[in-house]
């Protein structure tokens, strides 16, 4: 096992959520590609910090696990960015009755 | 770089503690104050903005300090922002204390919301590590996407949310892959390893250039550059009114002020390689945006096509940065606070306009000059200046940004910046003959009640809302006044603005004194 | 300080206007005749006092208004050139106050407009700054879409109606599309007075640059961008469609300035700009400047000769008669651009004059139709005779300010190109042709009955006519002063020999 078998996996993570989230109109699917693109980029960032360290800055601890630190903090927000999500799903869905976002245009005349 | 002490120097963040502590106190009032008393929330965010406006003057005036180990630096580009974020916070609670009382439920959390948008906005503007950087935007966006869909009851503004919140998160995600990509090839995080890497590097590798691209577009996404701008029409049209006058002025100030630090510190050594793809992104940006504006007759919508536009031109400076010239970065600083104070005034104009009767089609501000001459009055001066024309912030304002990007050879893009110019007044000039030329449709309409748009008005305020109805109340002219008079000053003698400048620009770029 | 002032008044009057409770229309009218009297006497002590023996640029004065790198600064300064550019301001915009005596519509806002026009035609005058001087010719197009959108007047054709909001839109996008011209080529003056290490706008320090030393062709490939881009504003063939319809839909005061006025200001951007900065370019390209101006002469005049509508006539005749101006301005001959600059000065009042004299008849008639006026002198006689002024100097009759300019521009282009100052002269035979035939028809015919119970112009209307018609007859008589001047002026501009 390599870096190149983490980084296959998250580039095909993340081309599925891509896909997910452009060709979905339910807008829970799309919430959950989206997902899966922020964990394609924490398996990308905790590789690269396992086996990529810049030269010369071995000796620094905090510059050698900024990866890591970086991975935290994406789930964080993306837990953060999907419960919003969703608050203003169920606000749609009490409205409209719908969760689909085609359906959910009714501006741009 | 040395690990410094981490609690060395923590007073230069005290506008930032005190600010979110600010945030937290109006969120707990709101819980005990009656619900006729919520206008109170406002005064105490105003009173507490410009109290830390003194502050972060009086503490940071001259300060050139990193903090964290260089994540986030306290110097005068970031204070220039800092104090200008709060000014545009200011502003905004104040134009939208009129709206909230009328259109809007729980005003504690909408006052609390804009005050942590400030704070991320300050960040944004200080951070100089992308992962700073990042979470500082996440936390302006998350405002945002709240803000958006206040409107609980009202399905545009749902509508708007759901498109802002999964764009936004979309365009979160390309950021961070390409973040990622750029962390694979350099192994670094902060802008001044980043430069001095990308100095070195010659030739890098495809992946950094993906990293790079895929940032741009990420990037793109956030402040609407076309062919990334199809949510913010919706977005715009859908938002309330201060909500959407807020996202066209504070998040693409804030994003811009982002991408200024981002390039200037951090891509700046390798500018051959992007300056060519930021100059066309600018170019169809501003076209899009113009043409497509024309044919607008909501007036969000308009704003929305229109304040694209502007994000083209200030791609433009982005484009035309240099080492050794401090003019574009001036120029996209100088542009952004008089685009500001010029789109508020229009945006005022329209809560006000607005407030009095619920309706927000362009062909419904027919007659206006007669009613209302100084609301008129106001939203064309905004509109003259947005076009690009003099006395007002707009021409002067473009006439620099467009200078700086002749004077790095970009001289085609500053002419279809000019033609674009050209194209923008042909569609403010139908607005204002709306206001001016056309007669007033007939008064029985005039004062229909905004049910239609806003099925569920909550039942706020109840003396003041019919006074309201029949002229501006004098907290909004008030406003209205400043920003007419913001507009004239950065049009008529920018010169104390630039003074500021210069300094923020020395910030960023060392080397371009002048 | 003087020229300060000249912006400062109209500006300041403007403002003072604004805060004039709106229903208040007699005093606000008495206060902008009031500012415009004060700053026609301004205008005629500045031109007075200016010492055409010295010559240059005098009442200097100069504010750094932004620093290295931009080097702005508000520089003022007035030479033989834009000195009886401010005298025309000056009169043209005190008649036409008095003739807008008759504004009901909301006359607070039509006065600060019509000063903020002033401020800017007098700023673009006096200015030494290329980008004040862009500045302030911005300001100037900038109220025009309001004051003709709002005060002017459609036009029925029969068949088609020309709106006030097509005319004021069609305006001010042409010159704005001309402006855009000028701006580019302000951004690459000023990119390559950088790459020759003199960053700045002044325009006396960019004379000194030699543009085609860091770019070869600069100044061929730019000076029509200035040429063109003025031009409009000048009622350029073929981009001068602009002007017959906004002149028409334009109410009576702003036709007044911004045929008098304004268009001189796009000559005159030509010359103080275009022939100035670049003379290697206007040299090559006069030739084209040349032969547009003629086409202008001659399709102006045809064009004048077949419309059935008064205001149709005398904006096609300002559009051949500025083509005398290009073409004076085209010889490079002392005396070709010395006639130019003269013609500008007296077609600026002459068209002031006829455009004021219209707007009286179709105050009293309501109608601009040639077909149905006729015979007004029976009861207009006043009116009757300053038109036939008015015409006789557009035809350049000896003894009125037109026969001076025209025959210095004639003589210039005799000296240069021989036979297109033989179709300049044909020009001038079809506007004799045309201006005679009116005046016979509408005034001197028989009076048609519909027009038994016409009423004279009124005694404040009387008034600016006749300060118009005097000084076109104090022109053709004297003109050696203006001469003086004018040449002192014309002798410093690069390349005219």
């Amino acid at each position: 096992m390599g870096l190149e078998h983490f980084l296959v996996l998250s580039a095909i993570l993340f081309c599925i959520g891509l896909y997910g989230a452009l060709a979905r109109r339910n807008v829970i699917t799309v919430l959950m590609s989206i997902e899966l693109m922020f964990n394609a980029v924490n398996i990308a960032l905790v590789a690269f910090a396992k086996y990529v360290v810049p030269v010369g800055v071995e000796e620094q601890l905090g510059r050698m696990l900024t990866g890591q630190v970086f991975a935290i903090f994406v789930i964080t927000v993306a837990a953060a960015e999907i419960a919003l999500g969703l608050g203003i799903v169920i606000a749609l869905y009490r409205n409209r009755e719908t969760v689909d976002v085609s359906e959910a245009s009714i501006m741009r005349r | 770089m040395p690990e410094t002490n981490l609690t060395s120097n923590l007073h230069l963040l005290l506008p930032e503690f005190l600010l979110a502590t600010l945030a937290f106190a109006v969120f707990a009032i709101d819980l005990l104050l009656p619900a006729n008393r919520k206008k109170l929330l406002a005064w105490v965010s105003v009173a507490g903005l410009i109290g830390l406006l003194a502050l972060a003057l009086a503490l940071l005036w001259g300060e050139n300090e990193e903090m964290y180990g260089g994540l986030i630096k306290v110097d005068s580009y970031a204070l220039f922002f800092k104090s200008f974020f709060i000014l545009l916070g200011i502003f905004i609670i104040l134009s939208s204390v009129d709206y909230v009382g009328k259109h809007l439920s729980h005003p504690g959390e909408y006052y609390g919301l804009i005050l942590f948008s400030v704070l991320a906005m300050n960040v944004m503007a200080a951070s100089r590590e992308i992962l700073t950087a990042y979470v500082a935007l996440e936390l302006m966006s998350f405002s945002f996407y709240i803000m958006v869909s206040y409107a609980r009851y009202n399905p545009r503004s749902n509508e708007a949310g759901i498109k802002y919140v999964l764009i936004g998160a979309f365009s979160s995600a390309i950021l961070l892959f390409g973040i990622s990509m750029l962390y694979s090839t350099i192994g670094v995080t902060h802008f001044a390893d980043i430069s001095a890497t990308l100095a070195n590097a010659g030739d890098a590798s495809p992946a950094l250039w993906v990293g790079l691209a895929l940032i741009l577009v990420g990037l793109g996404f956030k402040v609407a550059a076309v062919p990334f701008h199809m949510w913010a029409p919706d977005v715009y049209q859908g938002a309330p009114l201060p909500v959407t006058a807020y996202l066209a002025v504070g998040s693409k100030a804030a994003a811009f002020a982002l991408m200024l630090r981002l390039f200037a510190e951090a891509f700046m050594p390798s500018i051959d390689d992007w300056q060519i793809i930021v100059a066309i992104i600018a170019a169809i940006t501003m076209t899009v945006g113009n043409l497509v504006a024309i044919a607008q007759h909501n007036i969000k919508r308009l704003l929305a096509y229109s304040s694209i536009g502007q994000v083209g031109f200030l791609l433009v400076g982005i484009a035309a940065l240099s080492e050794t010239s401090p003019l574009a970065s001036n120029g996209v600083m100088l542009h952004i606070v008089g685009y500001s104070f010029t789109n508020l005034a229009v945006f005022v104009g329209i809560i006000a306009f607005f407030n009095m009767t619920g309706k927000e089609e362009i062909a419904d501000f027919s007659g206006l000059a007669d009613r209302h001459p100084f609301l008129a009055a106001a939203m064309a001066i905004g509109m003259f200046s947005l076009a690009g024309l003099p006395f007002f912030a707009g021409f002067t304002t473009k006439f620099y940004l467009f200078t700086a990007a002749a004077n790095e050879g970009l001289l085609w893009l500053a002419g279809l910046a000019i033609v674009n110019s050209l194209i923008s007044l042909y569609y403010y000039q139908v607005e204002i003959r709306h206001m001016y030329i056309q007669p007033a449709p007939d008064m029985e309409g005039k004062l229909e009640p905004a049910s239609a748009h806003n099925p569920h008005p909550p039942p706020v305020g109840g003396g003041a809302e019919d006074a309201s109805r029949h002229s501006p109340t004098p907290l909004i002219i008030g406003v209205l006044i400043l920003m007419v008079l913001g507009t004239f000053f950065v049009g008529v003698y920018p010169f104390p603005i630039v003074e500021a400048l210069d300094a923020a620009t020395s910030a960023i770029l060392p080397g371009a004194g002048s | 300080m003087e020229l300060f002032l000249t912006i400062l008044f109209p500006f300041v009057g403007g403002v003072l206007l604004a805060f004039f409770p709106p229903n208040r229309g007699r005093e606000i009218k008495l206060f902008s005749a009031f500012v415009a009297f004060s700053t026609l006497v301004l205008s005629i002590v500045i031109f007075a006092l200016y010492d055409y023996r010295e010559g240059g640029y005098q009442f200097t004065e100069s504010f750094t208004w932004l620093e290295h790198p931009l080097n702005i600064s508000f520089s003022l300064g007035l030479d033989g050139i834009s000195a009886p550019m401010v005298l025309l301001t000056g009169i043209v915009m005190f008649a036409a106050i008095l003739v807008s005596w008759n504004i009901e519509h909301r006359p607070k806002d039509f006065f600060v407009l019509l000063m903020m026009l002033v401020a800017g035609v007098y700023g673009t005058f006096v200015t030494r700054d290329l980008f004040f001087l862009f500045f302030f010719y911005e300001l100037a197009v900038l109220p025009m879409y309001l004051l003709i959108g709002v005060w002017g007047s459609s036009s029925d054709f029969g068949t088609f109606i020309r709106t006030k909001e097509y005319g004021a839109m069609k305006l001010v996008l042409y010159l704005v599309a001309g402006s855009v011209l000028v701006w580019v080529s302000i951004l690459a003056v000023y990119w390559a007075a950088s790459q020759a290490g003199t960053p700045t706008f002044s325009l006396e320090e960019l004379q000194s640059v030699e543009f085609n030393d860091g770019f070869k062709h600069f100044e061929n490939l730019f000076f029509p961008f200035f040429m063109v881009g003025f031009g409009v504003l000048a009622g350029l063939w073929p981009f001068h469609t602009w002007s017959p319809d906004g002149h028409v839909a334009a109410p009576t005061a702003v036709s007044m300035l911004h045929a008098g006025v304004l268009m001189k200001l796009g000559a005159y951007g030509i010359i103080r700009v275009g022939m100035i900065l670049l003379p290697d370019g206007a040299d090559t390209w006069m030739p084209v400047l040349i032969g547009l101006g003629t086409v202008n002469v001659l399709y102006g005049a045809i064009a004048a000769m077949s419309q059935q509508d008064l205001k149709y006539v005398v904006g096609y005749s300002s559009v051949s008669h500025m083509g005398y101006v290009f073409m004076g301005i085209a010889t490079l001959h002392p005396l070709g651009v010395g006639g130019a600059v003269l013609q500008m000065f007296s077609h600026g009042i002459m068209t002031a004059l006829f455009f004021a004299l219209v707007g009286v008849i179709y105050d009293r008639t309501h109608v601009r139709d040639i077909r149905v006026l006729e015979g007004l002198s029976k009861r207009m006689g006043f009116t009757a005779a300053f038109f036939a002024v008015a015409g006789l100097a557009s035809l350049g009759l000896p003894g009125l300010s037109g026969f001076i300019a025209e025959f210095l521009v004639f003589v210039g282009v005799f000296e240069e190109y021989l036979p297109l100052a033989v179709l300049a002269v044909i020009g001038a035979a079809i506007t004799a042709v045309y201006i005679l035939r009116l005046l016979a028809k509408v005034f001197f015919g028989p009076i048609s009955p519909r027009w038994e119970h016409l009423g004279e112009a009124s005694k404040i209307e009387m008034g600016a006519i006749a300060l118009l018609g005097f000084v076109l007859l104090f022109v053709g008589v004297w003109p050696l002063p203006f001469m003086d001047v004018i040449n002192a002026g014309v002798s410093t501009i690069p390349g005219v020999s």
